[in-house]
């Protein structure tokens, strides 16, 4: 409140306000009665509502998540590093990061061993490796299903970096358990890590990962309607044809989701790669994750080190953007 | 295999009643040979690395080089759980992994209730961006992070780094949440704004209960994943007093992995049992739980 000399100041603006608001409210109701109901007080608590309740989350994950990707592109154009003169007074070098990075050929080798990584783990070793497993699943009795769907799962509910140990010594040379059973046929000792690194990460990351795409998948094809495939099979069409022409088209949006979540998750897959191999021999297995966090905390150069994130998160947002075009076609 | 070759739309329509008994026979008999080779390979592939895993736990002299153990022994497991560092980092653990939880649904609640019960302007672009942010992996923004919890002198605090876990984990919740909440019909809470409760009052008081069995879902989600979750503490925690069991078991790795395989081995499964109890408590929920969204950043 302003002090009362200036009363009349403010019993005219007052008035001016009062005169002004039949305007202002009759925009407002025209809006609201476009909608059919008249701005009331109960509609204002409700937008107060709205805001409070859902701008606390939004608040914190703006917070926690946007800050920084925000700072990350500008850290990005400086030479900002962890010891040394650069760490305390950052100096902006421009796109000479991405300079750099573009003309390195470790970056080449490093996004190509991602890309390796996706094609071979996620879309082969995780989706169609994982839905013949669904159906083959499907088939099998219901000891021998939950059998084979417990071990499955417990492969995939044990934390990542268990798994990273229990290949490590499955797979080691030259008397691991892999070995000591390919001895028993008069193959190897094979150094698989060494030799055969990326399939080996490959084979891995299947294993943890398969259960998602075999529970989902299945669960759609539980789903398919059996008179679609009665009148299939009367139709003529063979196994094949049925899964090929019927499952298939019918589960389409389960494949698409478990595609692009599998995709994502093995882009950004730093654990196991880090225990296995940590990126060699080699760079043949340094995938983004993995370079991002040798530059940036083994060899402290934050900003080049951000510049290989911005890649990964770029990479990253064209696939969530994917999977978010997916999974909201059920939304309304 | 004949499977194959009689499939297509080419296939004549009276092939299979054509077929004689033996025929049918021998096709069923070579199908049920398939079906045994391929689950033998199956049950091989997924089976013999837990089987490693359990058989080192049990082993005294476990090395990496395998072999079966002389006796069963629980002394791997004696002597992890006997270690006070055991303990100290599984209750970091557990605050990381519970407290983000925790927090993510409590978020989570307070969101999906307006993504739900009312239409808005803004309402399915907030929705598309909580499921596009699901999609964001930590590993993409650590960097970033680190230098953002440096500023702020957040490195090696558990706490903020609880909150973080907790921002990664609540887009997915909020959208289990809003999921679970269209499904409670408004009718539930609408009687209770007769009695002089606000929107808030009977959401809190009759459709939170009501729900409560998606709100374990959704903590126990965030909890196994926080509970998993490696790159996070080992970026910005540091004091050995302040790392959870992910980071402690990797240490140990490192150090001993080679040498004391069947204390590394039954430090692996005394780490997994939670996660591993958990699943089988929901009965398997997750798994419907995870269809809708991500899981395991």
């Amino acid at each position: 409140m302003g002090p009362p000399m200036r009363g009349q100041d403010e019993g005219a603006s007052v008035s001016q306000a009062v005169a002004e608001r039949p305007a202002a409210i009759g925009a407002l109701s025209r809006r609201s009665g476009a909608r059919g109901r008249p701005r009331s007080r109960r509609d204002s608590r409700r937008r107060v509502l709205i805001l409070v309740m859902l701008g606390i989350p939004t608040a914190f994950m703006l917070f926690f998540l946007g800050v920084p990707t925000g700072r990350a592109v500008y850290t990005s154009l400086t030479n900002y590093a962890l010891t040394g003169p650069q760490a305390a007074h950052p100096q902006f070098v421009g796109l000479g990061n991405y300079g750099n990075l573009f003309g390195s050929s470790v970056f080449w080798q490093s996004l190509k061993a991602s890309l390796e990584y996706l094609a071979g783990s996620a879309i082969v070793g995780q989706v169609v490796v994982g839905f013949f497993m669904a159906l083959f699943v499907e088939r099998l009795g219901k000891v021998a299903r939950s059998v084979l769907l417990s071990l499955v799962v417990v492969a995939w509910i044990i934390p990542e970096i268990v798994v990273a140990f229990i290949w490590s010594g499955y797979l080691s040379v030259p008397s691991g358990l892999a070995n000591t059973l390919l001895g028993f046929v008069g193959v190897g000792p094979i150094s698989f890590l060494f030799k055969y690194s990326m399939p080996s990460l490959i084979v891995a990351n299947g294993w943890r990962g398969m259960a998602f795409s075999i529970l989902v998948l299945g669960a759609a094809l539980q789903a398919v309607p059996t008179e679609v495939i009665e009148s299939a099979k009367l139709d003529g069409a063979g196994e094949w044809g049925i899964t090929r022409y019927i499952k298939l088209p019918l589960i389409r949006s389960a494949v698409a989701t478990v595609l692009a979540l599998t995709t994502l998750w093995t882009l950004s897959d730093f654990t196991l790669i880090f225990v296995l191999t940590g990126g060699g021999p080699g760079n043949s297995t340094n995938v983004l994750p993995v370079y991002t966090y040798q530059q940036s905390f083994s060899f402290y150069e934050l900003g080049f080190g951000t510049a290989i994130s911005l890649v990964l998160l770029v990479l990253a947002c064209l696939l969530a953007y994917f999977y978010m075009r997916i999974a909201a076609k059920d939304l309304r | 295999m004949s499977v194959v070759a009689a499939a297509g739309q080419s296939a004549n329509p009276r092939s299979v009643p054509e077929r004689s008994y033996l025929e049918r026979q021998a096709h069923a008999a070579r199908k049920n040979l398939w079906k045994a080779v391929i689950f033998v390979v199956a049950f091989c592939f997924f089976g013999l690395p837990l089987f490693l895993l359990v058989i080192d736990a049990f082993n005294s002299n476990a090395t990496v080089s395998f072999a079966l153990p002389s006796s069963i022994t629980f002394s791997n497991f004696a002597y992890v759980a006997g270690t006070g560092s055991f303990w100290t980092a599984a209750l970091n653990g557990l605050i990381l992994s519970a407290g983000s939880g925790a927090v993510a649904i409590v978020l989570a609640a307070l969101a999906a209730y307006p993504l739900s019960r009312f239409k808005f302007r803004g309402r399915v672009a907030y929705l598309l961006g909580v499921l596009f942010v699901t999609g964001i992996p930590v590993t993409a923004l650590i960097v970033p992070l680190y230098e953002f919890f440096k500023n702020f002198g957040w490195l090696d605090q558990i706490i903020p780094v609880m909150l973080l876990m907790a921002a990664f984990a609540a887009p997915i919740s909020i959208w289990l949440m809003k999921t679970f909440l269209d499904n409670i019909d408004p009718a539930l809470e609408e009687s209770t704004w007769v009695d002089g409760a606000s929107r808030f009052q009977g959401y809190v008081r009759v459709v939170l209960p009501l729900m409560s069995t998606g709100l374990l879902v959704a903590f126990l989600l965030d909890f196994i994943t926080g509970w998993a979750n490696f790159y996070v503490p080992f970026i910005l925690l540091s004091s050995q007093s302040k790392l959870p069991i992910a980071v402690t078991i990797y240490q140990f790795f490192g150090s001993f992995g080679s040498v004391e395989y069947g204390r590394l081995a039954a430090f692996a499964i005394l780490y997994s049992i939670p996660p591993a109890l958990l699943y089988v408590f929901t009965g398997g929920r997750l798994g419907g739980s995870f269809t809708t969204g991500a899981f395991k950043g």
